[in-house]
């Protein structure tokens, strides 16, 4: 163990780890600021610069981007109304008014302090838990990872969108990608219409830019020109210690919500948030003030959020399960770079884990120094027009594509994608349980042919082990789940549209 | 508000006409089965099947459900919603078109980097996708539309060495 930690000390503690972290925090911190670029769009457009980095480099700066994505997407929030990220929406609701007092740099200060606390407890809940788990999942064979892969599945592919359909179907056309390519068993052609570029299935990076940034694009020149928001001023005042010692119940509170919603797969850092700050708002002497500018209100909305971060990465290390779309893509780097998270990482690279924990500790601080320095900075940042934005974006995309496989075969597959993804965003198709699918497909695949191999085509494999049976049952609990909820839901609306008439 | 109306009962219907083009003719023309291969779970279209099926009933499920709910009133969250996207678009045809205007751009561009290389084309694809977001301020413009690509290049040849290609400029 303690030799473990000493290799791992020295892979990490390199300059370009260092560096590159640092540039991921800061990275994400701009991207995050940016309304219309969203944590997902700056970690998928980093990727591709990650590819000639060593793992350990290449894995720190996605996480670096993840982290300073997520408490970026709060300065435009607080600002201009405009939540730079999904899970940042919350926090809309009392930064924006306490902006418009006129004490936005409180309110970016506050939302700085809760989210780089709570980032920090969801590190540590990471560290403790991953390990446990993993060891946990070596125990796991092939038709238990099936079980599992399934359960994420549904589970991810039920809470993408408000309609469980539309989330399985996308995961269908995910799973129905991933098989393009040569047969794992045997090694035949499947969908690949002769084209030889394709006999390695289809890759990662431009599905992913394809489906996050292209439909955005498309979308964008089918809008009206915006009239550009400008906020009033950010103020001079900070939060004190009185404040912050008022606001801590709901930031520890919170950062404990965004760990346990974010170690279950496909929650997420929105739903984190909301529950966090109705929990302050309930629990609150200052409860009347929450939606008015009340400081309590973007403590616990940020520590909802931000804690959510490096628990999603708990399914992702011990069992390879992305929790949602980011830790899909950071899933895809680290196969990029030849490894694959889960048990087996832990048994054969644990010093590779140990250097990537360092950095998340380290990514911790870093959002601390950052966003304390660049408050001022990053507020302006929320003034980038997006008639300048999405043509940059577009023209990152095309290198960064093209850098990662050296043809021109990904850049068609590129805009292919992002023609798909427009459709589906129109068509109210959620892309994340597709992307998810499309990473897990191959994996679900081969688990699912090698548990028939071993059992020589009976179906009876998938029932014989306990473990199968739990995450089985959890799996269709949660479409069942899932399934009275959208009815439930259109009941509600059904009968407000009732009273409404 | 047609769109509204049926898109459940368009989506559906594409599924399933898809779904059905899948197990009728692309599954047997572009999957190859060995003759070998006994047991059927095994085979290689045998995953390909169970998710194309599982779409059909999705589809089908869509199409039946889009059709029973477009005979009923548009609720008063979804009129406001479409009301909301309205005052964010252009009408709807004018968004078809600037759509359609897009992606043929991105095509364009997409034979431009072949034929002019990477950055040249991205200069001047810069410049047309900002001159269609409406915006005209040229000192901005043209600084931006010549460093970014210039940029970009330079760091993947000598950052990554990654050579990016020059077209008839090579």
């Amino acid at each position: 163990m303690i030799e473990n930690l000493s290799i791992a000390f020295q892979l990490f503690a390199t300059f370009d780890n260092v560096a590159f972290l640092f540039v991921g925090v800061l990275v994400g911190c701009i991207v995050g600021a940016i309304p219309g670029m969203t944590a997902t769009m700056g970690v998928a457009l980093t990727l591709p610069f990650t590819f000639y980095l060593p793992p350990v480099t290449g894995i720190l700066l996605l996480i670096g981007v993840y982290k300073g994505g997520i408490y970026g997407g709060s300065i435009p929030a607080i600002l201009i109304k405009t939540p730079g990220t999904p899970a940042a929406a919350c926090t809309v609701l009392d930064g924006f008014p306490l902006a418009q007092k006129g004490q936005a740099n409180k309110a970016l200060h506050m939302a700085l302090y809760s989210s780089c606390f709570a980032d920090f407890v969801s590190n540590i809940a990471l560290i403790f838990f991953t390990g446990f788990i993993a060891s946990f999942a070596l125990k796991f064979g092939p038709p238990e990872f099936f079980a599992l892969i399934l359960f994420s599945l549904t589970i991810i592919a039920g809470v993408a969108g408000d309609n469980l359909a539309r989330g399985l179907i996308a995961a269908c056309f995910g799973l129905l990608l991933a098989t393009v390519g040569l047969d794992l068993i045997y090694g035949t052609e499947r969908m690949i219409f002769g084209e030889t570029e394709l006999m390695g299935g289809v890759k990662f990076i431009p599905v992913l830019i394809g489906l996050f940034a292209l439909p955005e694009i498309i979308d964008h020149f089918t809008r009206k020109l915006e009239t550009h928001k400008k906020f009033a001023g950010l103020g001079d005042e900070g939060v004190t210690m009185a404040e912050w010692k008022r606001c801590f119940k709901s930031v520890v509170r919170g950062s404990f919500i965004g760990v346990i919603m974010g170690a279950i797969p496909g929650i997420g850092g929105a739903p984190s948030a909301f529950l966090s700050y109705s929990e302050a708002k309930r629990t609150s002497p200052n409860a009347d003030n929450f939606g008015k500018g009340e400081l309590e209100g973007i403590a616990a909305a940020e520590a909802g959020n931000n804690g959510v971060c490096g628990a999603t990465m708990i399914p992702l290390l011990a069992l390879g399960v992305p929790g949602d779309v980011i830790t899909a893509v950071i899933l895809g780097a680290f196969m990029i770079h030849g490894l694959q998270p889960g048990p087996i990482l832990f048994e054969q690279n644990i010093t590779i884990v140990y250097a990537i924990f360092m950095g998340i500790m380290l990514s911790s601080m870093y959002l601390l120094v950052v966003g304390k320095v660049g408050i001022r900075f990053f507020a302006r940042i929320s003034d980038v027009p997006n008639s300048f934005l999405y043509p940059i974006v577009l023209v990152l995309c095309v290198f960064g594509c093209y850098a990662v496989g050296n043809t021109m075969f990904d850049l068609m597959v590129m805009f292919l994608m992002g023609l798909i993804g427009y459709f589906m965003l129109k068509f109210n198709v959620p892309a994340a349980p597709f992307l998810i699918a499309f990473i897990l497909g191959p994996l679900l695949e081969d688990s699912f042919r090698q548990s028939l191999q071993l059992s020589r085509g009976s179906f009876d494999i998938f029932l014989r082990n306990p473990i199968c049976w739990v995450f089985l049952s959890l799996a269709i609990l949660s479409v069942v789940m899932i399934i009275r909820r959208n009815i439930k839901l259109k009941k509600d609306k059904g009968l407000a549209a009732m009273i409404l008439e | 508000m047609f769109f509204a109306r049926f898109s459940d009962a368009i989506l559906g219907a594409i599924l399933c006409i898809g779904s059905l083009v899948m197990i009728l003719v692309i599954i047997p023309i572009s999957v190859q089965v060995p003759k070998s291969n006994k047991v059927l779970a095994l085979s290689p279209d045998f995953w390909i099947k169970i998710i194309v099926w599982i779409s059909l009933v999705f589809g089908a499920y869509l199409l039946y459900s889009g059709l029973k709910s477009a005979k009923e009133q548009l609720s008063e969250e979804k009129i406001a919603d479409i009301k909301h996207q309205k005052t964010l678009h252009h009408s709807p045809s004018r968004s078809v078109t600037m759509a359609v205007i897009a992606v043929i751009n991105f095509f364009v561009y997409y034979l431009l980097i072949d034929w002019l290389g990477m950055v040249l084309a991205s200069v001047i694809a810069v410049i047309v996708f900002v001159l269609m977001c409406g915006e005209r301020r040229y000192k901005i413009m043209l600084p931006v539309a010549m460093i970014l690509p210039v940029g970009l290049y330079y760091f993947f040849l000598k950052v990554a060495s990654i050579p990016m290609p020059l077209g008839i400029f090579y």
